[in-house]
C-alpha cells in the first residue's frame, strides 16, 4: 500500500496543477463543497489525473461512488502505484 | 507560483461585433458561438464567447499595461471554467505576477470564465516529430463521432495574416510573436471546426513555446487519448510556435424526445379528447413530450416557440402526421403585451408552462442577478401568461406548472433555480383560490432527459412519457368529462 503522507503530498501537486492555485488544503475530508471551482469537469480532471499519476483505473460504482477526496485516497492506497 | 495580488487590468464588452471580428480572424464559426438557435440547444442554451478569444483579451490587457516588460513567455496553460455568454461584460484580473509569470484571470461578476497561467523562460527546440495527416480547413464544423476522434491526426493552416493578427491583438503580438497568436487562434479552429468539431466543449490549453517559431505555417494534431468514460479528447498539437496538448470534451447532442408513435402506445385513444390545450415551450424538451402525450390522446395542441421555428415546425409535422392536431405559435416570455396576444386569439382550456432559460449551476452559491432572471421567466412571465389567458378564456383554465424536486433539496449551485420555482408554487396556490382556474397542478419534476440536463457522462433518466403522462392526466381530471 502507497503511504496516505506520499498520497496527500501527490494530491496537492494534482490540485494545484488542476486548480491554478497552490493554496488548497488537502486533506481526506475536503470535497467539491470546500474548493471554489471544483465542479464537473474538474472531478474529471482529477480522476484523470490520478488514474495516470497512480496507473490506477477507477471503476463505474467506484466513479459513483466518489464523495469526498479520501475515497479516492483509499483506491488509491490499495490498488495504485507511484 | 508568483505572490498574490488582484489588479484589475481592463472590462472588456465581448460584445456580437467584438465576437463576429474574432469568428473572422480565426475562423472558428462553431454555432455554440455564433447561432442563438443552435446554441439554445446546448448546454450552455446561449451563445458563448470563444475561450481563446477570452485568453488572448487577457494577455492583451496583460501586455498592453505592461509595454517593453514582458519577459519571454515559455509556458502557457489556459483553463476555460465556466461559459460567458455574447454580451457580457468581463474583468480582466491579474492575480499573481513576478519575475517568474503571472496568472490572469477573466472575470464576469464572481465567477471566473477563463484562467492564464504564464511561466516566462526560454522555448524549447522542437522534437522534430511532426504528426502527418491532411491539412483540416472546413468551411462549418464537422460532426465528429467518437470513432472519428480516435487515432485521428492531421494539421491546420495558420492564417498567415500578420497584419490582420498584429492589428487584433498588437501588444500581445509584439511580447510573444505574431506567429505564436496566430497558433493560438489554430487551437480554436481545430477544436470548434475539426476536432472534437461542432460538438465540443474546449477545456484548456497546456503550451511550451518552440525556438523555431512557426517556421511551416501550420498546426500538426494528433489524438493521444479518448476517454470515452468523460466524452473527453485530448490532442498534441505542435506549430504556431507551440507544443503541447488541448483538452476538449466531445458534447451529447441535442436530446431527441420519444416519438408521438412511442408516446401514443401509453396513452388511451381519445383521453384528451375536446381539449384546447396550450403548450408554452413546446418545441423541445419535455413540452415537446407534453404536447406528444396530448396530441395523441386527442387534443387540440398549440406549441409556442421563442426561437426554435425549425424545431416547432419539426414537432408539428411529427404530430399532425401521426394524425393529431397541432398548431404553432411564436411567442416569446419577454414580448409584452403584444405577444400574449398572439396567443390568446383562441380561447384555450389549459395551458403547461415550459418555457425556461437556461439553467445552469452557480458554484459560488446565491447570486441576485441569476434569481432575477429565474424569476422574471418562472413567476412574472408564467402570471402574465395565466393572467391573460384567464381573461380570454369561455371556461375555466387548467394549468400546469413544472416545479422541481430541488424545492426539497437543493444543491447548492441551484439554489437561486430551486427558489425562483418555490416562488412560483407559492403563484399557483394563490391561483386555486381564484374562481376562473380549474385544476391547478404543480409537479415537483425530477431530472428527466432535456437539452437542459444534457451531461457528458451517461446519465440515467427516468422515463418523461410515464412522469409527465401521469402529470398530464392530473391537469385534465374532470375537465369537462373527458379525461
Amino acid at each position: 500500500m502507497i503511504p496516505e503522507d506520499a498520497i496527500h503530498d501527490a494530491f496537492a501537486e494534482i490540485f494545484a496543477d488542476i486548480f491554478l492555485r497552490d493554496d488548497i488544503q488537502i486533506s481526506n475530508e475536503i470535497s467539491a463543497r470546500d474548493v471554489k471551482g471544483w465542479d464537473s469537469f474538474k472531478q474529471i480532471e482529477i480522476i484523470m489525473a490520478t488514474e495516470e499519476r497512480f496507473a490506477v483505473k477507477l471503476t463505474s460504482a467506484e466513479l459513483d461512488g466518489l464523495r469526498k477526496l479520501g475515497d479516492l485516497v483509499r483506491i488509491v492506497a490499495e490498488r495504485g502505484r507511484i | 507560483m508568483p505572490p498574490t495580488e488582484n489588479i484589475l487590468l481592463a472590462t472588456i464588452p465581448f460584445d456580437e461585433a467584438a465576437r463576429d471580428a474574432f469568428v473572422a480572424l480565426s475562423g472558428d464559426c462553431n454555432p455554440v458561438h455564433v447561432d442563438p438557435v443552435a446554441a439554445r440547444r446546448s448546454p450552455t442554451g446561449t451563445p458563448i464567447v470563444h475561450g481563446v478569444h477570452q485568453a488572448l483579451a487577457a494577455l492583451e490587457a496583460q501586455f498592453s499595461s505592461n509595454p517593453g516588460a514582458a519577459a519571454p513567455v515559455a509556458k502557457l496553460r489556459i483553463s476555460f471554467e465556466k461559459p460567458l455568454p455574447v454580451g457580457s461584460i468581463a474583468g480582466i484580473v491579474r492575480t499573481r505576477a513576478d519575475d517568474s509569470g503571472f496568472v490572469l484571470e477573466v472575470r464576469s461578476g464572481v465567477e471566473i470564465t477563463t484562467k492564464i497561467v504564464a511561466t516566462f523562460g526560454a522555448g524549447v527546440a522542437l522534437s522534430g516529430v511532426k504528426t502527418a495527416g491532411a491539412v483540416h480547413s472546413p468551411q462549418a464544423p464537422l460532426e465528429q463521432s467518437e470513432a472519428d476522434l480516435v487515432g485521428l491526426s492531421g494539421g491546420i493552416q495558420l492564417s498567415g495574416d500578420r497584419e490582420a493578427v498584429n492589428g487584433a491583438f498588437p501588444a500581445t503580438s509584439t511580447a510573444i510573436g505574431t506567429a505564436r497568436v496566430d497558433g493560438l487562434l489554430a487551437m480554436t479552429f481545430l477544436v470548434g471546426m475539426v476536432a472534437p468539431g461542432r460538438n465540443s466543449l474546449f477545456r484548456g490549453l497546456s503550451l511550451t513555446a518552440t525556438a523555431d517559431g512557426a517556421a511551416d505555417g501550420r498546426l500538426a494534431f494528433r489524438t493521444v487519448l479518448y476517454d470515452p468514460r468523460f466524452r473527453l479528447l485530448r490532442l498534441s498539437i505542435e506549430g504556431g510556435g507551440w507544443t503541447g496538448s488541448v483538452d476538449a470534451h466531445l458534447r451529447r447532442g441535442p436530446v431527441v424526445q420519444p416519438s408521438i408513435d412511442a408516446v401514443s402506445h401509453h396513452v388511451k385513444r381519445g383521453e384528451f379528447s375536446g381539449l384546447r390545450s396550450l403548450i408554452i415551450g413546446g418545441s423541445r424538451g419535455l413540452g415537446e413530450v407534453i404536447a406528444k402525450i396530448l396530441a395523441s390522446g386527442g387534443a387540440d395542441v398549440t406549441i409556442t416557440y421563442a426561437k426554435g421555428s425549425a424545431d416547432a415546425a419539426r414537432v408539428r409535422s411529427e404530430i399532425v402526421g401521426w394524425g393529431g392536431n397541432c398548431e404553432v405559435a411564436p411567442f416569446d416570455l419577454h414580448s409584452g403585451a403584444e405577444g400574449l396576444d398572439l396567443i390568446v386569439r383562441t380561447p384555450r382550456d389549459q395551458v403547461y408552462f415550459m418555457a425556461t432559460p437556461p439553467i445552469g449551476s452557480v458554484d459560488s452559491g446565491r447570486r441576485p442577478d441569476v434569481l432575477a432572471r429565474y424569476l422574471e421567466s418562472y413567476v412574472e412571465g408564467f402570471a402574465a401568461v395565466v393572467e391573460r389567458l384567464a381573461q380570454t378564456a369561455d371556461r375555466r383554465l387548467d394549468v400546469f406548472y413544472p416545479s422541481t424536486i430541488y424545492v426539497e433539496a437543493p444543491p447548492r449551485d441551484f439554489i437561486d433555480y430551486a427558489m425562483a420555482k418555490a416562488a412560483g408554487e407559492v403563484f399557483c396556490a394563490s391561483l386555486r383560490t381564484d374562481p376562473r382556474f380549474a385544476n391547478v397542478v404543480v409537479e415537483r419534476l425530477p431530472r428527466l432527459a432535456s437539452d437542459q440536463t444534457a451531461g457528458l457522462a451517461s446519465e440515467r433518466f427516468p422515463d418523461p412519457v410515464q412522469v409527465l403522462l401521469d402529470a398530464v392526466r392530473r391537469t385534465c381530471i374532470g375537465h369537462r368529462g373527458t379525461c
